[in-house]
């Protein structure tokens, strides 16, 4: 079919309402784009090209971020599973997937990374205080199975901004020590171990720059 | 003798004490929640356990409930029991005669009772729902694989719930999957409610009447402490804590409370990451009808969603609004303590909306009184005539006689239409006219229960 307006193939075709009654159109790109009509009304080529685009972009993006083979160690639970479900395994969980959990955490919280705000009363056991601190009131040292807590909180504070520092500047080997390092850390606390955390934490604070 | 309904009769007659209207702000606010998650830690959370270990969580979780010292309140102001006031329950027609039986005074004593849910009727679960105890989703427990396993379970469960039971009906372990769950209420007051095995190995909640959420914080938080087993005292300036009773490295056994999942970098672990932190919804449930009259309901949508407040219907997650009643609610709560979510929904929402309201209900008093009488009128002969209703046109009408009285419209004591607006939910019509009936004898049922109680 022609174009009305000029000699070209006709491949916008449009139905206007003139004077009340129904009127065809037929244009070619250019006549149509003319018209206003070019954004619109695509020709169903074009229509075409851009969904094979849009399904092969997403199909290219799907591939690029495929879903990392993790699992939880302590039940099994793989982030696939997680993805699917929305719903964690098991308190270890949030160990494992530690690091897909962080920016959904940013996303559903404000950008919070921590938490603030109750804490087990059976965590912070009060480490028998020396008369002097008690005579001078001041708050014993909360601690978790003999781990000094406040010093557990600075160590790990000191972890992580030198995890952050490391990623910011692409060290990953030193990024995945250090996020070990923090694990273990993490690990010994939530599970009551004994170990002194002297030995584990400060080691690597030595070495940071 | 519970178990056959957990709450007892009269109490099903009179309503909950939450909907008494005796909280602040009773006139905007219905009442004030607030919800806790908390796991066990190191063990797998619900919808991971295998049906035994779901047997065991109960197991331990019951025990730590039944055994602990949780704070009960005895002063909770409970609403007169319906059957006395005065042209209620003396004009009662044929062959319906309220299920209260008389001298209930030994109710009065509270205590924390036990339900297995997995083994109550579906009429029993909906009642709990309907009052607001238990989330729907506890109703009708989660699809379960490995019938092997459930059967194993049914034997395994008998012994252990079969004390004071003895009268409940037995569990079909055919048509049902024994999903090991179970229920906690504060009985008479049903402020505190425990659903075990949910989402979370722990649902703990306080329902109070209108704008409480100080006071439910408070409460929740002490029973948060005894269901652990630890007991907070006060040392220093600052609020320290010790462990009483308990060795920190104690498991999550008996002998001592219950050891929650908990990580110092996400905070209480939670089975969905979006709870993790405080784990904590507070929500509060206002009646709104002259903002929906004015056509203003969506400033109070607008206000919520930039404050990331979530508003809902009368029933919480996914439910349509109706009568006018909504919830408030936050969502989430990582990396903000609970007293700021507190603060933003006690202090600073809530006492918008409700000033909104009240000024929504005055202008309509001022300038379209003639519709609003029109609106509360219509309602009011709608349930004085109707006969037959469903819960929903029940609710809508209530919800506006509800207005009406605030208002001096109509002489309807508010008591009476709080009492319907639980009255007439399905499970609690059949169980206060102590008979099951299909859907459609229930309308017949709705609207004569109704009729007699407006007229």
């Amino acid at each position: 079919m022609k174009c009305d307006g000029c000699q070209n193939q006709a491949t916008v075709h449009n139905l206007v309402i003139v004077n009340g009654k129904p009127k065809e159109q037929h244009l070619c790109e250019s006549c149509a784009a003319k018209k206003g009509l070019g954004d619109g009304l695509a020709p169903v080529a074009q229509l075409l090209l851009q969904g094979i685009k849009h399904i092969t972009a997403e199909a290219a993006a799907e591939r690029a971020e495929e879903i990392p083979a993790i699992s939880c160690q302590s039940c099994g639970l793989t982030l696939a599973h997680f993805r699917h479900s929305g719903l964690l395994g098991c308190p270890a969980c949030y160990d494992a997937f530690a690091a897909q959990l962080g920016p959904l955490l940013d996303r559903a919280h404000d950008g919070a990374t921590s938490h603030t705000g109750k804490i087990p009363g059976r965590l912070l056991t009060a480490r028998a205080t020396s008369p002097t601190t008690a005579a001078l009131g001041a708050a014993p040292t909360l601690t978790h199975s003999g781990i000094d807590l406040a010093e557990y909180q600075r160590r790990e504070n000191a972890l992580r901004k030198q995890l952050d520092a490391a990623v910011a500047a692409e060290q990953f080997e030193r990024a995945a020590c250090l996020r070990d390092e923090l694990l273990k850390l993490v690990n010994m606390v939530a599970s009551g171990t004994t170990d002194d955390p002297a030995s584990s934490g400060p080691a690597s604070e030595g070495n940071a720059r | 003798m519970e178990l056959s309904g957990l709450i007892p009769a009269e109490a099903i007659n009179r309503g909950p004490q939450w909907l008494s209207g005796t909280g602040p702000e009773a006139d905007v606010v219905i009442s004030s929640r607030i919800r806790l998650a908390r796991n066990l830690a190191g063990r797998p959370f619900p919808a991971r356990s295998t049906l035994a270990l779901r047997a065991a969580t109960l197991q331990t979780i019951r025990d730590q409930l039944l055994s602990a010292t949780i704070p009960l309140h005895a002063s909770a102001p409970l609403p007169p029991a319906p059957g006395q006031p005065p042209g209620q329950a003396s004009g009662q027609p044929s062959g319906q005669p309220p299920a209260a039986p008389p001298g209930q005074s030994a109710l009065s004593t509270p205590r924390l009772a036990w339900a297995d849910v997995h083994t109550m009727s579906a009429l029993d679960r909906s009642l709990l729902v309907e009052r607001h105890l238990m989330s729907k989703e506890h109703a009708k427990g989660k699809g379960l694989s490995g019938s092997t396993l459930a059967t194993a379970l049914v034997a395994a469960s008998a012994p252990a719930s079969s004390s004071a039971d003895s009268n409940k009906r037995p569990p079909e372990p055919q048509t049902t999957l024994p999903d090991p769950r179970g229920i906690a209420v504060s009985l008479p007051d049903e402020t505190l409610a425990v659903m075990v095995n949910e989402e979370d190995h722990l649902r703990v909640q306080v329902l109070l009447s209108g704008l409480s959420l100080s006071q439910a914080w408070t409460r929740i938080d002490a029973i948060d402490d005894a269901i652990e087993g630890v007991t907070r005292v006060a040392g220093g300036r600052s609020r320290t804590v010790l462990a009483a009773g308990a060795n920190a490295s104690g498991g999550t056994s008996t002998g001592g409370g219950l050891q929650f999942a908990y990580s110092p970098r996400f905070g209480y672990l939670t089975a969905c990451p979006t709870n993790v932190g405080c784990a904590v919804r507070m929500s509060v449930m206002v009646h709104l009808p002259a903002l929906r009259l004015t056509a203003e309901i969506d400033k109070v949508r607008r206000a919520c969603k930039d404050m990331n407040l979530a508003l809902r219907g009368f029933y919480g997650e996914g439910s349509e609004t109706s009568g006018d009643l909504y919830q408030i609610s936050n969502q989430g709560a990582f990396g903000k303590p609970e007293k700021s979510v507190l603060y933003e929904i006690e202090r600073e929402i809530v006492p918008a909306i409700v000033r909104y309201e009240r000024t929504a209900r005055q202008q309509l008093l001022l300038t379209r009184r003639r519709m609003l009488e029109d609106q509360v009128m219509r309602a009011l002969g709608l349930l004085r005539y109707a006969r037959m209703l469903t819960p929903e046109e029940a609710l809508a009408s209530l919800s506006l006689v509800r207005l009406g009285s605030l208002l001096g419209i109509v002489n309807i004591p508010e008591q009476s239409i709080a009492q319907l607006i639980v009255l007439t939910q399905p499970a609690h019509l059949q169980r206060y006219l102590g008979k099951e009936l299909d859907q459609q004898r229930r309308r017949e049922a709705r609207a004569d229960l109704v009729r007699e109680r407006m007229s």
